[in-house]
Order: structure tokens, then sequence, then C-alpha cells
């Protein structure tokens, strides 16, 4: 009798969470409608003058392939580029797009040159550690969700955006040279709803690194490290409301 | 004895299970949802730094070498071979980088786009369009650019871990 009614309590309770659990998270669950994009785009500026054909290239590919990928899984995709790539616009609009009441979630894909602990903008370079400092003055921690950033020594930026409030941000080791690959990969697979650890994995392919690396090594370059690292939540998904951490 | 017993286990058990059906449901029915650690409100608490002088700016950041720059292009070139490789992407490519080339204007394409006073512009056809005002190079560019975004082989292979740190 008692093993009985113990057996059923137990069923009960585990039954009573399964429905707490999948309730839960319900409420966490994003449409296209809470999410903005902000897409940080010149490497124009700062390339050196014989590849601005190149430089070009990317810049402008980073727009069209940001609408072909990503077009419909956010409310509205915003382009910061070009000369407008300054760092008072990238601060000011950050927040200014985050704390708009119809956002849930921001995310902001940066293509601009890196230096290790700083950015390139169309105006000068400034430390990351100058721009935690800058976004720190509005609440984004539960607003802005991922920095997603293509630029050298990405990963010696990363700590400082998640300590402005972003809840992910990732970035690569050395000198990154595989973009046209792991820009896209990235946000089809983060269109696809994975977690941002699969997302990176995916981007740091064995045939991209490898291809990387090889090159690095026949051309004698010893910085050039492709290889993206996460910093802030890896569990952060396009479908889950930006979380505080 | 045993039936009182019995008795107090029954009663004990109901009330067990009134807790886990009904929690606090009547003092809290127009309370707000149960807090769930991803759907915590933003955190409205942060401390707020203290003005940046104009000096703390920069910081003296390392500047970009052209050895890395050097080596950051000759890379993003062999890049460019992968896409290369994608079935019908060869000539396309071709044909956007002889553009791209011949057009060796000083002014970023971006520059093109028509923005907002915040300096931001919505990426939309018209913005595309604002970018790549040639009909035809567009046409080509967006033919290339769908190829990239959708081809498999250009995606590599799933096998590498990288779950960061």
């Amino acid at each position: 009798m008692k093993l009985h009614l113990v057996i059923a309590m137990l069923c009960l309770l585990v039954s009573a969470s399964a429905i707490g659990s999948e309730q839960a998270p319900q409420s966490a669950q994003l449409t296209s409608q809470d999410r903005v994009l902000l897409v940080t785009s010149n490497l124009t500026t700062h390339g050196m003058p014989k590849y601005r054909w190149l430089y070009r290239f990317l810049d402008s590919s980073s727009v069209f392939l940001a609408k072909k990928t990503l077009s419909g899984a956010y409310r509205k995709l915003y382009l910061l580029g070009g000369k407008n790539a300054t760092v008072a616009n990238f601060t000011d609009n950050i927040p200014r797009l985050a704390g708009d009441p119809k956002t849930r979630a921001l995310d902001v894909m940066t293509h601009l040159h890196g230096s290790p602990g700083a950015l390139w903008f169309e105006d000068n370079a400034y430390t990351t550690h100058y721009l935690k400092t800058a976004l720190l003055r509005s609440p984004l921690k539960g607003r802005a969700r991922l920095m997603y950033s293509t630029a050298c020594y990405g990963k010696s930026h990363a700590q400082d955006f998640v300590d402005a409030g972003f809840q992910t941000a990732s970035g690569s080791v050395g000198v990154n040279a595989d973009s046209a690959f792991s820009y896209p990969a990235t946000m089809l697979k983060w269109r696809r709803g994975s977690a941002y650890w699969s997302v990176v994995r995916t981007s740091n392919s064995r045939v991209s690194i490898w291809l990387s690396d090889r090159a690095a090594k026949l051309m004698g370059f010893d910085d050039v490290n492709s290889f993206k690292v996460i910093k802030g939540d890896t569990l952060a998904r396009i479908w889950l409301a930006a979380r505080a951490i | 004895m045993k039936r009182t017993a019995k008795r107090g286990v029954i009663l004990v058990t109901i009330g067990l299970l009134g807790w886990v059906l009904f929690p606090r449901s009547a003092p809290l029915a127009s309370a707000p949802a149960p807090a769930f650690k991803r759907a915590l409100p933003p955190d409205l608490g942060a401390p707020v730094p203290p003005p940046l002088a104009e000096s703390e700016r920069l910081d003296n950041p390392e500047p970009l070498s052209d050895r890395d720059l050097e080596a950051a292009a000759q890379l993003q070139l062999g890049q460019l071979d992968r896409i290369r490789k994608i079935p019908g992407a060869a000539p396309l490519l071709d044909e956007v980088i002889a553009a791209l080339k011949e057009d060796d204007q000083e002014t970023n394409s971006l520059d093109h786009i028509e923005t907002d006073e915040h300096g931001l512009a919505e990426i939309s056809d018209e913005a595309i369009e604002q970018m790549i005002s040639d009909p035809a190079l567009r046409a080509k560019w967006d033919q290339l650019m769908t190829m990239v975004a959708e081809h498999p082989e250009v995606m590599g292979e799933e096998e590498r871990s990288g779950d960061g740190e």
C-alpha cells in the first residue's frame, strides 16, 4: 500500500515538474518580430589599398549574405556600414536598438579589422575596453544577445562584450582568414535554431581550419589562427530570449 | 491502530498531492509568471561608469601591422578559391571581381546606401540596389551570393570540436 502510494506520488511529481518545465521555456521563446540584427561592416577603410577590391567584396558580401540567410528571421536587419561605422554610431545604436520595447533580443554581427584588444572603426581604433565602458552606460543585459565577430583577434575582444552586457560573444584566436566560409556557415546554423556552441563548432570546420593553417604556414605567418572561441553563454539560440548572465 | 496509521498516510498523501498539484495557486493567481532563469528581466541596476575622458578612448591599441593585413588578405584570397569550387560560381566570381577591380573607387560601396539620422540603413532590396547600381552586375552578385549561402560544399565538415571556453 505504502509503496504504491509512494510510486503514485513520484509519478505525479514527475508529471507536474514536466508540465512546469514545458511551460516555462514557452514564455522565453521568441518570434522573428521580437528580434533585431545589426550588421556592422567596414573592412575597406583600414585595409591595404592594393586589396581594396577584396575588402569591398567582403563588405558588400556581409550585407548580401545577411539578407540571403537571415531575412525573415528578424523583424529588421540593420546595417552600420562604410563611413557610418564609427565608434559613436556603434556605441549609440546598440543600446538604442536593444532598448526598443518591441525587441527582446538584439544580435550584432561585426565585420571590422581587429588587433589584439582593439577594433578598427571608420574613425579610428578603439580598445574593446573602451567599448565596454561606453556600452555599460545602458542596460544591455537581457536585451543584447549575440556579438558575432569576424575581426582578427576576436577572442581578445569577446569578454569585454560579455562584460558590457551581451549574453554571448565569439571571435578568432589570431588573424582570422576564413570569414568567407564561416560567416555564411554561422548564419545558416544560427537561423536553424542551434545552440551557439554548435554553431561555432560548425564554423570551426576541420577543412576550413586546416586550409587556413596550411596556407599560413606556407606563407610563413605564425599569427594566423581562425579558430573561434566563445565567451559567455554557449547555450544561446535564435529562438530564445536574451538572458542576463 | 493499523487503520489509524493507514488513515494518517492517506491524509498526508492527499495533502502532499494538493501541494504538488495546486502550488500557491490562489494567492499568486494574478502574480507574474514564475521566475524562470531564461526570462529574467534586463538588469536595470547595472552600475553606470563615469564618463570617459577623450584621452582614455584609444588606450594605445596595437596598430594593424602590414604583415597581419597581408596575411589576412592572402588567406581571404584563398577563401575566394573555395567559393570558386562551387559548381557554376567561378565565372560569376570572376566577373564580380573584375568589375570591382575596374571600378576601383575610393569610396566604400556601402556608402551608397541611404541611412537614417543615426547612420543606420535597413538591409533590404533597395539597399542592395543602392549598393550595386548596375542591374546586370547586381544580378550576378545575387546569383553568386545565393550559391555561397546555400551550397553545402562551402559549409565544410561539421566534425571539428569548437566548444569555446
